[in-house]
Formats: structure tokens, C-alpha cells, sequence
């Protein structure tokens, strides 16, 4: 039987720990114990052997931490064969009933961008070159101790793509249930699910009794065959010895109440010996295992949580989609990242529980402007992503780097749409959303629209998609073209939803052509969630609509008013959170506004002043006055930096309203230079250079921001395309002030014209004379005085 | 070698941190401003809630030749960490983290309201010496701030590696290095502290 058959049908047991047992062979601390499959074969056998004696079906191949970080060259394959054969040879001699050798695989080491310094394609390389050399030779890949979602991603792709082995996961959770960089078990089981491992569950970290707890959640979620290898209790030190507070009985106890949880596949990690897998298997070899049973819960994760879809409806935030939004169009054709980001958050502090995000725009690279867009999305924001493209190559790319299981949108009845977007559903996992269309257009029936969103499933399912991962868009059109438009949507709805397939509407197209729009929107969106919608792509802004959905989901909730009136407090209370009450600020000014850093206000006062005068006289004589003053402020050292960023916000509040109004009057370049500005290569720190950033822009220079971690010839690269004639380098640690010395060297070189300025925490006067830097600055105020110093001169 | 793990709970080292140090450390030369203070508690308690404090020490006898000191398992050469140590020849040495989950907050505010960023980043500042302090008083009897970290003084930046293998950092604590051997999370210490 192989261990695909075997794990999900009958109870699978796993060895114990490598690592305890090697410390008992003396292994020293810093001594990489994957070495030892070649320096003492012998150990590394007598090991594995004495688990198979204990009775355990798997063995863990001792290549843990193998991965060419740690271990280069020829040396990694050769390494992976000693440890593959001494799984071999243990088995040979152990004889007996059918064992299984698990490839097995730990984390990096490292930290993803954007919070580390590992890209993620880096990621899926490494792993792959390793899970390769168990082909033909291991039973299963075993990615284990994974404390990243992230991480576990690149992994399972690594592992797709390279072997046609089952692939395992089993991650660590901390005793609030969530991996080291957030993750709950729910979006791991979504996220997991999607890639289309075979196994999952837990490892490490907690005991057997607390990782049981967690175990409940992937029962209650997962439909596949689930692995729990807890630690020996928790570790405590006695007289200097690191031991562990549970005996080989009392795991087993508790290992017996993992599997009438649902746990199919068992074994141990940190301090557990062969005494508790004999212990394991002696006290659960009688017991059945739950039969698996297939979930039907439609999630999706960000590299948090995850959302279901359910009877509860969902918002799904629109706003990041250039159609008919002038700023969105301009910040995405300018490249201006932090416009977008800043959408996402205001987007979800107002409810939005995912966000659909659409770069589509005929001027730009979609592929890499969507990827970017996500990539930087999701490291501010937690929501669950609608990744909305019809550009199959811009779809993939998104799909790949997102971290977590994301919402198509979308796929239609068309067979091309299918043949193009399933795989990749299949693939990277996701929730499609299927519009009701095909070959001959918009059916103008509802039975036709469920006849196609009907067909679109049971395609999926040909692509090994499973229904309950696709919602139904039966196409909001506009009444004011045709009368019916909004009964044949709605009926739709209904039949679907008695079918019980799940439906989303982008619901603001119904009042297309018409005026007051937010109150027609909310009356279809009434209707539509009566007929049992499960999610609305809208605009979570809108109070009408947030009333609308309120309204609809305390009348499901709430038998008795009481209840009701009590939800209604918490959610004003939480209202009353997000707005802050206003404040007695109605006789101050523009300029104090921006003075005392009030940014609410200064967005406000400017839009006001902007009614009757003119956009350049509310910069000169409001905006740049108030900046000048906080500036000269903060110089003379009355005025310290959150202030002085505080006023640089209120500032660009400001100034965004300036821009909505030269923007409806067709004008959209005000910018006097471009500047090129970033962390240079191997540093990761950017709060430095954001700072300088704003600054830069409320002076009004537009600012090419290339983030951290750049590389030199990108930094020249895009200094030469925008023709920028300043460019700004930071770095805060001395390890990489030779990073900024070769950037500093190559634009010299090349743009003869263009000047160079850095700054950061490791800099000095001194030190950037000695990089060649054309300026120095020592904080942000001073690059602003650099930047109106050359440039006015010139 | 033996090591120790910590995870003294986030709340106490929210308690333990210096409202007047995080202002500091955020570029306010005085916690006289009620607004900026009022923001640092905010900013204070919003990473209670994302951090998982954790740290992993140990301890070692040194030998000490000329500026080589030898650590038993490494040595290296340094005249300022022997001046450091005087006499003293027993010292512990510890890594210590906030977890990426400092860093994603203040990511998260860094682009959309940098004035937030900062104070967060002089927060977590604080914070990470509050529990470094913390982890020396408690298990090697140190005074506050009583360390020497890689990269002062002329105690090369390159040991950083051989610190974190031997304390196991990285299965431990989740602590790494980067190429240009800067710890991440970029909330994180490694030292070496002179036991009496």
C-alpha cells in the first residue's frame, strides 16, 4: 500500500525526534547534525532503527536543515544520499511490515521579504533543489516545523513543481494558535488546501494536550488526512539539562485523544525518544481513525486569517480598480504605491473583509504593476486579497507571490476563460468567481445565467476544482438600460442560492446612468442580500450601504430586540472608534491645521478654500508657509520628528485635494523635478527614507520611490528612464555603506548630471565624502533644503 | 552547551518600558508634549499585541591572551570587549527578539503615516532593551544596559553567526541573519554580559 492509501485510511505512525536523540550522541552545539549521515552513518541508523523497533511506519530522512544556505556546493547532494541510504539501510535491517521513508524538510533559516532578506522565488529554488534528490528514493516529502505561511508556501510550490511525491506540511504553532509570523491555523488550512498538499497539521512547540486543542480547528475545517507530532510536554531546565515534563504514558494518553479528534497520522518531536512512539503505538493500534469526511467551507487567507464565505455576507472593497477612478488611474500611472496602500487600510478599518484589487490599465505593464501592487498590499494590509485581472500571464504572477489564498475574479463560461484561469486555480489555489456569460453573450434570463454558472462547475470539477471553491456572479446590469435588469440578477440569485451554491455582485453597476446612485445601490443590495448574496464587491465608504448590510445581518442574527439593541451599541461604540468626535476646530485655518499636524482637518479646510481659490494660491500661501515654519521648527530643535511628520501628513491631506481639483481640470503633472530615492542594496530598514520621502513630496517634487533592498543598477536604471537629476541613497548599518559607495560610483559613471545625496544612521559628513556622495544630509529637513538648494539654483 | 529559552510575557515588558526612553528613541528630546505622549502610549500598547518577546541564553568562561578572547567554543580578537571585561572571566551571552511582528506593524504604518512609524519604531526601541535588561538582571545578575553586542567597539559584526548557531537562535527564538549580517526581526540583540 502506498502512504497516500495508507495515511488516509488508517492510522500512519511517525518516528520521534532526531535532534534529542543526536544530543545523546554527543552532538555539539553549532555541529550541523546533517553531517553526520556521513561522518557516522552508523549513528544516524541505530536511530532510525530503533524507531522502526518501536514499531513507527515512517521514517524522517536526517536532511532537516539541508539546503544550500548552509551547506554548498557538491556537497548537498551528496549529503542528501548519505541520509537517504541510512534510511534505507535502517529499513533493510529492521525487516518486518511495509515502512515508509518521508523526505524531511525545515525551514530556511531565514526571513521572506518584505520583512527579511529572502525573495521568494529564492525560496521556492532552494527547496526545490533539495526535495529533486528524494525522487525515486523517499515515499513522501515532509515539509516540517514550518513557521512562515509564506514559507510553507514556497515549499509546497517548490515540491509541486519538482516531484510527483505526496507532499505532507505540518506547521509550529505558539500557544495563541498562530505561527511565528501571524498565521492561524484556519488560513493555513485554506492556504494549504488550495496548493493541494495530501496531509497536514502540527508539529513542535506545544504538548501534546494544547497542539490537541488546535487540532479541533483543522477537524473541523480540513477534509484531508491530518498529522499531529507534538513535543514531549514542555521543556524546563533542571540542573542545566533542558528536559521535558511528560512521560512516554501520558503522551500516549493524549496522542489517544488526538485520534478520536481526527488525527490519522502521529508522532513526536522535541523529547521524544522510542519510548513514546512504542508508548504511542501500543495504546492506539486498536483504534479506528475518523474516516475523513470532505468540508465544505469556502475560505480564503491572507497571511493571517481567513474569511469564509457563508450565510454571514462579506464586503469585498472595491476601490482599487482604475475604472472611472481619476486618482487610482493617476497613481497607478505614476507609480504612486502609497496612494494604493492607503486605499487598502481606509478600505478595511471601514469593514471591508477582502479587497478586490485591479490594475488594468491599457498604458502600463500589468503583470508587474499587479504584482508589485500585491506584493506591497499585503505587507500593510491583512485582508484577504481579490486578485481581478483578465491577463492570464498578470493573474499567475499575482497568484504566485500572494501569501495566502486569494479570490479570482474572474472566469466565465467561455471555454478559452476556463482553459486559462482553472489551472491556475488549480494550481495556486483560490476562490473563483464565475461571471454568468459565455460565447453568445449575456443570457438575458436567469435560467440561462444558472445553466452557465451550472456549467462552469462542473468544468471545474474536471480541472480537479472542487464546487464549493466557486462564487456565482449573475451580473449586476444597469436599469437604466434595461427595466429588467435587476429581476433577472436577483432571480438568480434565488435559484442559485436554493442550489446551494454561493453568489457575489459588484453591485454598484445597477444604477449606472442614473442619479443618486448610493441610494439606488443600496436598495438593490437590500433585495439581493434577501435572496441569500453571499458577498458584495462595493464600496465600503458608502453609509447607505454599510446601513443596508447592517440592517440585513441584525435581522438574521436577532431574535429578540434586546439583543438587537445591544449589537447596535457595540457597533456605534465601534463607530464612534473609527470617527473621532469631532473636535472644536472650526475656526482654525488651513495653516494652523497643517501646523498642528491635524489631518482630517487640513483635507477638509483645503477642499473649502479650494472652492473659490485657485490650486496654486492654497499651495503658496497655506501649505508651504505652514511646512516651512514646522520645518524651521523642527531645524532649531523646538519641533521633533513625529510632530514634524505629523504636519507632513495634514500636509499632504492637503495637497491631495489639490490634486483632485487640478485633475478634474485635466492637469496632472505640478511636479517641479523627479527624484529617485531608496534603500540600497542588503538593507532592509525604510522608515528613514519614507520620511524623507513625504517630505520631498509636500514640496512638491515627484518622488520615484524604489523601496529597500534595491540593487544598484536599478537605482541607475530608473534614475536614467524617469531622467531624474537627484537621487537619494540610504542605509543605517556599516555593512552596507559599500552597497551605497557602488551605487554612489555607477551613476557618476553614467549620468554625469545627475547628483547624488545620502543619509541614514551610520553616515557622517565624512563618511559620505568618502563614498564620493555629492550631499549629505542628517535628517529629512536638511534633504528638503539639498533638493530647493540645487534645484532653484539650476 | 546548555542553553535557556525565555518568553517573559508581552504585557510585562509593556510595563517594564520607558515612556521618556521610547520618546527618545522616537526624536522627541523631552516627553513634554501631551500629544506625542498620549501617540507613544498608543503606540506602546498597539505592540503589546503583536509581539512575541522571546529570548535564548547561556552562559561561558572566558580566557583572555593578549586581545584574544577565547570563548571555549570560538575566539576572537578585541581590545575594546577586554577592556569591558576587566577582570571578569565568567559571562553569559543571549539573543533576544520582539518577533517579526513589530517589524509588520510598523511596515504596515511606515508608507500611509510615517509620523505612527516612528513612534512605533522608538517604541519597539524601548521595548527590546526592557527586555534585554530584563533577561541580564534575571539570569546573570547584570545591571541595565550592561552588555557588549557584536559591532561595538572593534567585537567584530561577523560573530553574529557564530552566536546565533551556538544559542540555536533560529529554531529558538526565530531569529536570523541577513547577508549584510543584520539580525531579523530587526527588533533583536545579541550580547555578551559580564557575570560578577
Amino acid at each position: 500500500m502506498d502512504i497516500l492509501s495508507k495515511i488516509n485510511s488508517s492510522l500512519l505512525y511517525f518516528d520521534g525526534a532526531m535532534g534529542t536523540e543526536l544530543q545523546k550522541h554527543g552532538l555539539k552545539a553549532g555541529e550541523l547534525p546533517e553531517e553526520l549521515s556521513l561522518s557516522a552513518p552508523d549513528i544516524i541508523e541505530s536511530i532510525h532503527l530503533s524507531y522502526l523497533d518501536a514499531g513507527c511506519d515512517v521514517i524522517k530522512t536526517n536532511t532537516f536543515g539541508l539546503n544550500s544556505l548552509k551547506i554548498q556546493g557538491e556537497r548537498l547532494p551528496v549529503l542528501a544520499d548519505a541520509a537517504l541510504t541510512c534510511a534505507e539501510n535502517a529499513i533493510k535491517k529492521a525487516g518486518g511490515k511495509k515502512r515508509y521513508i518521508a523526505l524531511d524538510i525545515g525551514p530556511l533559516g531565514k526571513i521572506l521579504k518584505p520583512f527579511g532578506d529572502l525573495p521568494f522565488e529564492e525560496a521556492v529554488s532552494l527547496f526545490a533543489e533539495i526535495i529533486r534528490l528524494g525522487e525515486g528514493r523517499a515515499d513522501c516529502i515532509l515539509l516540517e516545523t514550518m513557521n512562515d505561511a509564506y514559507e510553507t508556501k514556497a515549499a509546497v510550490l517548490a515540491a509541486k513543481e519538482n516531484s510527483s511525491l505526496p507532499v505532507f506540511v505540518t506547521n509550529v504553532y505558539d500557544e495563541k494558535e498562530k505561527l511565528m509570523t501571524g498565521a492561524d491555523a484556519l488560513s493555513m488550512i485554506a492556504l494549504l488546501e488550495g496548493l493541494g498538499v495530501d496531509a497536514l497539521g502540527l508539529n513542535c512547540s506545544l504538548g501534546p494536550k494544547k497542539m490537541n486543542e488546535v487540532l479541533k480547528t483543522f477537524a473541523k475545517y480540513s477534509s484531508l488526512p491530518l498529522i499531529i507530532s507534538p513535543n514531549a510536554g514542555l521543556p524546563r531546565t533542571e540542573n542545566g539539562k533542558t528536559v521535558y515534563d511528560i512521560s512516554p504514558e501520558e503522551f500516549a494518553k493524549e496522542m489517544k485523544e488526538a485520534v478520536l479528534t481526527g488525527a490519522h497520522g502521529l508522532g513526536g518531536c522535541c523529547g521524544t525518544n522510542p519510548d513514546y512512539i512504542r508508548a504511542l503505538i501500543e495504546t492506539t493500534s486498536d483504534m479506528a481513525p475518523q474516516p475523513l469526511s470532505k468540508k465544505d467551507h469556502c475560505l480564503v487567507s491572507s497571511y493571517t486569517h481567513a474569511v469564509e464565505f457563508s450565510d454571514s455576507p462579506v464586503v469585498i472593497g472595491e476601490r482599487i480598480n482604475p475604472t472611472g477612478k481619476k486618482r487610482v488611474k493617476e497613481a497607478l500611472k505614476e507609480g504612486d504605491l502609497a496612494f494604493i496602500l492607503r486605499e487598502g487600510v481606509y478600505q478595511q478599518q471601514a469593514g471591508a473583509a477582502m479587497l478586490d484589487v485591479n490594475c488594468g490599465l491599457p498604458e502600463i505593464r500589468e503583470k508587474e504593476v499587479l504584482r508589485n501592487v500585491v506584493e506591497n498590499l499585503q505587507a500593510v494590509c491583512d485582508a484577504p486579497l481579490q486578485i481581478d485581472t483578465g491577463d492570464k500571464d498578470a493573474l499567475e504572477a499575482a497568484l504566485r507571490i500572494y501569501n495566502g489564498k486569494a479570490v479570482i475574479n474572474s472566469v466565465n463560461g467561455k471555454e478559452e476563460s476556463m482553459h486559462s484561469v482553472f489551472p491556475l486555480v488549480k494550481k495556486y489555489g483560490g476562490v473563483v468567481v464565475a461571471l454568468t456569460l459565455d460565447e453568445k453573450g449575456i443570457p438575458e434570463t436567469a435560467e440561462e445565467r444558472v445553466r452557465i454558472a451550472e456549467k462552469i462547475i462542473e468544468t471545474a470539477k474536471n480541472y480537479g476544482i472542487d464546487e464549493k471553491n466557486i462564487i456565482v456572479d449573475t451580473l449586476t446590469m444597469a436599469i437604466s438600460t434595461d427595466i429588467n435588469a435587476a429581476d433577472i440578477t436577483l432571480k438568480a440569485i434565488r435559484e442559485l442560492h436554493k442550489k446551494g451554491i454561493r453568489t457575489v455582485l459588484g453591485v454598484s453597476n445597477i444604477s449606472f446612468g442614473l442619479p443618486h446612485r448610493d441610494y439606488v445601490n443600496s436598495r438593490f443590495f437590500a433585495k439581493a442580500l434577501a435572496e441569500g448574496l453571499s458577498a458584495a464587491i462595493m464600496n465600503p465608504h458608502s453609509e447607505n450601504m454599510n446601513n443596508t448590510l447592517r440592517n440585513y445581518k441584525s435581522e438574521s442574527i436577532c431574535d429578540e430586540y434586546i439583543t438587537f439593541a445591544k449589537d447596535l451599541t457595540d457597533e456605534v461604540m465601534a463607530m464612534e472608534g473609527i470617527t473621532p468626535a469631532p473636535a472644536d476646530n472650526s475656526h482654525i485655518d488651513l495653516k494652523s491645521a497643517i501646523e498642528s499636524g491635524l489631518c482630517e482637518e487640513s483635507g477638509k479646510l483645503a477642499k473649502t478654500l479650494l472652492t473659490d481659490a485657485p490650486p496654486l494660491s492654497v499651495i503658496n500661501e497655506y501649505i508651504v508657509p505652514a511646512l516651512d515654519k514646522v520645518g524651521s521648527g523642527f531645524e532649531e530643535g523646538k519641533v521633533y520628528l513625529p510632530s514634524l511628520l505629523m504636519s507632513a501628513e495634514a500636509a499632504k491631506a492637503a495637497f491631495d485635494a489639490v490634486k483632485d481639483v487640478l485633475l478634474t481640470q485635466g492637469e496632472s503633472n505640478t511636479a517641479k523635478e523627479k527624484i529617485v530615492i531608496a534603500t540600497v542594496k542588503g538593507d532592509i530598514h525604510d522608515i528613514g527614507k519614507n520620511i524623507v520621502k513625504i517630505l520631498l513630496e509636500n514640496y512638491g517634487y515627484k518622488v520615484v520611490d524604489l523601496g529597500k533592498d534595491v540593487s544598484p543598477e536599478i537605482i541607475l536604471n530608473t534614475a536614467k528612464e524617469e531622467g531624474a537629476r537627484l537621487v537619494a541613497l540610504s542605509a543605517l548599518m556599516t555593512t552596507t555603506v559599500p552597497a551605497m559607495e557602488e551605487t554612489v560610483k555607477l551613476i557618476h559613471e553614467s549620468l554625469p548630471n545627475t547628483k547624488v545625496m545620502v543619509g541614514g544612521a551610520v553616515l557622517s559628513r565624512e563618511y559620505a565624502d568618502m563614498i564620493s556622495a555629492d550631499f549629505y544630509s542628517k535628517d529629512a529637513m536638511g534633504a528638503v533644503r539639498i533638493a530647493e538648494k540645487l534645484f532653484n539654483k539650476n | 552547551m546548555k542553553t535557556i529559552l525565555l518568553t517573559p510575557n508581552p504585557q510585562l515588558i509593556c510595563k517594564g518600558t520607558d515612556l521618556c526612553e521610547a520618546m527618545r528613541y522616537s526624536g522627541c528630546r523631552t516627553d513634554e508634549n501631551e500629544m506625542l505622549r498620549a501617540l507613544c502610549k498608543e503606540c506602546i500598547s498597539e505592540l503589546v499585541g503583536k509581539i512575541t518577546p522571546k529570548a535564548v541564553c547561556t552562559t561561558a568562561e572566558v580566557t583572555v591572551e593578549g586581545d584574544k578572547i577565547d570563548f571555549g567554543f570560538f575566539s576572537t580578537e578585541s581590545k575594546s570587549l577586554r577592556i569591558f571585561l576587566g577582570e571578569r572571566r565568567k559571562v553569559g551571552i543571549f539573543a533576544a527578539t520582539l518577533g517579526v511582528g513589530a517589524d509588520m506593524l510598523i511596515s504596515r504604518y511606515s508608507l500611509i503615516n510615517p509620523s505612527r512609524a516612528v513612534m512605533l519604531d522608538g517604541s519597539a526601541g524601548a521595548m527590546i532593551e526592557c527586555l534585554c535588561d530584563k533577561v541580564t538582571a534575571e539570569h546573570f545578575g547584570a545591571k541595565p544596559q550592561e552588555r557588549f553586542s557584536p559591532g561595538y567597539g572593534d567585537l567584530p559584526l561577523q560573530i553574529q553567526s557564530t552566536l546565533l548557531n551556538m544559542l540555536d537562535a533560529n529554531l529558538k527564538i526565530g531569529l536570523t541573519l541577513s547577508e549584510s549580517l543584520m539580525l531579523l526581526p530587526t527588533k533583536s540583540v545579541t550580547a555578551i554580559v559580564p557575570i560578577e
